[in-house]
């Protein structure tokens, strides 16, 4: 008698995680902030205008970078995952450096307010905690990144940067670390001496993999984190497909291949002058973002 | 020979509401006793019931608040609850298993 009542059961409890899953997702509207906040970052990559001489198609200008020196470190960018790298020079890249931080902020900002007045609403709150400290603990790696760089020799960077695959890998390995130990975080694991341990390994491998293969999407690399960690608070498949995605061309952009995508898909404008064509590194993940966040909200819609 | 898997459920756990509270629970940070009146189907008084039970066990911690003038409860799963909740789960498999088996 206790057997076939065994299955019920089981079925039931299935059945009452599921509603409560459902019925605590809004991960729609944190997707669609985030997707807009990426867009937003298209004006900040205004190329320089160049001035040059009469007859000539191309000049050097004035670098405008926001490195600085250090004692004994040489030269430290903290912005500089968020505006080096890009083929053409940029305007303003202190801007867009400063853009980047408040946008990650402001993301941050949005997702835990958000979640917490969904709990009101919903009478089931899901924690944000590991949203919180994948953010942070991206800043954190940010600064790393600045020291390592600045004390990584550049024939060492060069090495470990020969091939696109090897970069592709490296930077795929720099983005999953911080969201393993962020998801791990939730788990009993975190309470024990091998999970610090494991924190101060990933902060040290993520600070030398971003020097090595992280260039100009630092922003786009924290965004998506941040996406994967929310699809897997939620447990939500769409949002992993709509983080994966986003994910995906964030490291098409680190690889600086979407120059070569859009060339491929027929839209090949001057990106000296054409601001929207220099913006191509977010445009994909950014409206990846916003597309996911409405599909998810229409569906959430649906289900009610 | 091995022990039936019955002997693993446990009595607080395995009634089928405090079972559903715990399942719930263990899905958010936090769930609103409306939340679980409503799923659950049950009476505000026969839910404060198997809550107490649970609170007592150590399985479950109450939050009592307010949301402007309306009183609201909180209950989160402990770290105890969630291993109850995982033995019970792996009891009621076993369980069945050993039914198909059969």
């Amino acid at each position: 008698m206790a057997e076939p009542s065994a299955a019920g059961l089981l079925d039931e409890l299935s059945r009452l995680r599921k509603r409560a899953r459902i019925a605590r997702r809004g991960h729609w509207l944190p997707v669609v902030v985030i997707g807009l906040l990426t867009l937003g970052a298209v004006p900040f990559y205004r190329p320089v205008e160049q001035q040059c001489p009469p007859g000539e198609r191309s000049c050097a200008v004035l670098d405008h970078g926001t490195s600085f020196t250090v004692p004994g470190l040489g030269r430290v960018d903290p912005l500089g995952v968020f505006n080096a790298g890009n083929f053409f020079q940029l305007a303003n890249p202190l801007a867009l450096g400063a853009y980047w931080v408040l946008a990650l902020l402001t993301g941050l900002v949005v997702t835990v307010w958000w979640y917490r007045r969904r709990a009101e609403v919903a009478g089931l709150e899901t924690s944000t905690s590991a949203y919180v400290r994948v953010t942070l603990g991206g800043f954190a790696v940010v600064l790393g990144i600045a020291l390592v760089g600045g004390l990584l020799p550049a024939e060492v960077r060069r090495h470990l940067r020969h091939d696109i695959k090897v970069e592709m890998v490296e930077a795929a390995v720099f983005l999953a670390l911080p969201v393993v130990l962020a998801i791990l975080s939730e788990r009993d694991f975190a309470r024990t001496r091998w999970y610090r341990a494991a924190v101060v390994a990933g902060f040290v491998a993520t600070s030398v993999l971003g020097a090595v293969a992280v260039t100009k999407t630092g922003g786009l690399m924290l965004f998506a984190a941040g996406l994967l960690v929310l699809a897997w608070l939620e447990r939500s498949p769409w949002c992993a497909l709509v983080a994966l995605g986003y994910a995906g061309f964030t490291l098409l952009a680190n690889a600086s291949t979407m120059g070569q995508v859009f060339w491929d898909l027929g839209w090949r404008p001057d990106s000296r002058v054409d601001v929207l064509f220099s913006a191509k590194d977010v445009l994909f993940p950014g409206c990846v973002a916003v597309v996911g966040g409405l599909v998810a909200l229409a569906l959430s819609r649906v289900r009610r | 020979m091995s022990e039936h898997p019955t002997a693993a459920l446990d009595d607080v756990v395995h009634q089928r509401h405090r079972l559903g509270v715990l399942t719930i629970a263990s899905e958010a940070k936090r769930v609103e006793f409306g939340y679980l009146r409503t799923t659950l189907e049950l009476t505000a008084g026969n839910l404060s019931r198997h809550i107490s039970v649970l609170e007592d066990a150590g399985l479950l911690e109450v939050e009592k608040g307010y949301e402007g003038k309306r009183p609201r409860t909180w209950v989160t799963i402990t770290a105890a609850g969630r291993k109850a909740l995982a033995r019970e789960m792996d009891a009621l498999r076993a369980l069945l298993e050993r039914h198909d088996e059969r």
